[in-house]
């Protein structure tokens, strides 16, 4: 779909009404069309605005607390592929691992330092960081006494609205395992591959992430039968073999 | 936004004081039924706590992020329910007397989109309507309405460049 044709359909999307079809070409197009997804954002935030029009009516004051229960019982699980059953409990760390990335610290905490404006809201920031660390250290924890973290921010080289977050699990008796998510990425580009090195010119690979969600976002979990303690720096290529993303991890705060 | 992203129930507390109304409010209009405006903010709530490390300030503010959200879900399921009543349309009403705390920031919200409404046409604030409380697609507005599907695009355009200059005059940005 090229820009006039994006163009005649932006105001049913911003509206929430546009085909189906034509909502998934359209935002294909805004991944890479900086014009256009101006254009969309505007009319967009205009379209929200519509929102707050109808005369308010209030809800039954006991939804807040049903809401809130909602929210603390949810467990946000997006799906880790090949990972095999048998692996059972140590999946299980993975999964609970990188859902607190994503929903606590790696795209909260840690990619939000870079979200958020730097110099205003200092003391805010690091409450987010330590209450994420905290969580994140008692999940480590859970999952033994000798088990080691890494963790990563994931950037592009230019000026572009792709990033990521790594998260690698170093245990001293069995397989390590690594996660990965992406989020922002143009669908154009890919597939991606994920590679984690070390030092030495070694590289092995974390997976291929061949789908991304309509926002560019996709997360990719292995588990390797290494010691990855060397391997501190995460690689992501486009189709071409071009990095898009990379970043070094650092040590996640003691387990003890 | 922090503290939703740390799972902090002050945090989505906070939030939901602060649009859970509006949200409850736009359930209620789209889907017509109090059950299905407390199950749409519910899952507003939990889609937005999900979603929470997604949200780029520099994209655009939280409540055009919540109430996008919110606005998607509603259509979707208005969409997709084939038996929900098609609520009648009250875009101004009786705004409560005495406001408090973070009913005054929705008041004010709802002032600046009320000042924007105004400055559309009565054929454009029909056709808004249609699309925005009744999840209508310009093609089924063209045919409900017996008007060229090009006229319904251009006013819809229309509509909301009136409404985002409305927008910027507020904002002294």
């Amino acid at each position: 779909m090229n820009c006039p044709a994006v163009r005649d359909r932006l105001p049913e999307h911003a509206l929430g009404v546009a085909d189906l079809h034509d909502v998934h070409a359209i935002e294909r197009h805004l991944a890479w069309c900086a014009a256009c997804r101006k254009e969309a954002r505007d009319l967009e935030r205009a379209a929200a605005t519509l929102a707050f029009a109808p005369a308010p009516a209030a809800p039954p004051r006991e939804l807040e607390e049903r809401i809130v229960a909602a929210v603390r019982r949810d467990h946000p699980s997006p799906p880790i592929t090949k990972l095999g059953r048998r692996r059972g409990r140590r999946f299980g760390v993975v999964l609970v691992a990188a859902a607190l990335m994503i929903a606590g610290l790696g795209a909260g905490a840690v990619l939000g330092r870079r979200d958020a404006p730097p110099a205003d809201k200092p003391s805010t920031q690091a409450q987010q960081q330590d209450s994420a660390f905290e969580r994140f250290r008692r999940i480590i924890q859970s999952a033994g006494p000798d088990t080691k973290a890494a963790v990563g921010l994931l950037t592009p080289s230019g000026k572009v609205p792709w990033r990521g977050a790594a998260l690698v699990i170093v245990s001293p008796s069995g397989d390590d395992q690594v996660v990965v998510t992406v989020d922002g990425l143009p669908r154009a580009r890919g597939p991606y591959r994920i590679a984690i090195t070390d030092g030495h010119g070694h590289a092995v690979p974390v997976g291929v992430i061949r789908r991304l969600d309509k926002e560019g976002g996709a997360m990719k979990g292995r588990v390797i039968a290494r010691d990855l303690t060397e391997y501190v720096r995460v690689v992501v290529t486009d189709a071409g073999g071009r990095t898009v993303l990379t970043g070094v991890l650092d040590p996640a705060p003691p387990t003890g | 936004m922090e503290g939703l992203l740390a799972g902090d129930d002050a945090a989505i507390r906070a939030l939901y004081r602060r649009f859970g109304r509006p949200v409850y409010t736009m359930g209620l209009r789209l889907l017509g039924s109090r059950e299905a405006a407390e199950e749409l903010t519910q899952d507003v709530f939990l889609t937005a706590w999900r979603k929470a490390a997604r949200f780029d300030p520099q994209r655009g503010r939280l409540s055009t992020w919540l109430m996008t959200i919110a606005h998607n879900l509603a259509v979707d399921r208005l969409r997709r329910d084939t038996g929900v009543s098609r609520p009648h349309l009250v875009l101004v009403d009786q705004v409560p007397d005495r406001p408090a705390g973070d009913e005054e920031y929705v008041l004010i919200e709802r002032d600046e989109a009320l000042r924007a409404l105004a400055s559309l046409s009565d054929a454009e604030k029909r056709l808004i309507a249609r699309a925005y409380f009744r999840g209508m697609t310009a093609r089924e507005i063209a045919e409900a309405d017996a008007i060229p599907l090009g006229t319904v695009k251009t006013r819809l355009r229309s509509a909301l460049i009136k409404i985002r200059k409305s927008n910027e005059l507020k904002e002294p940005s």
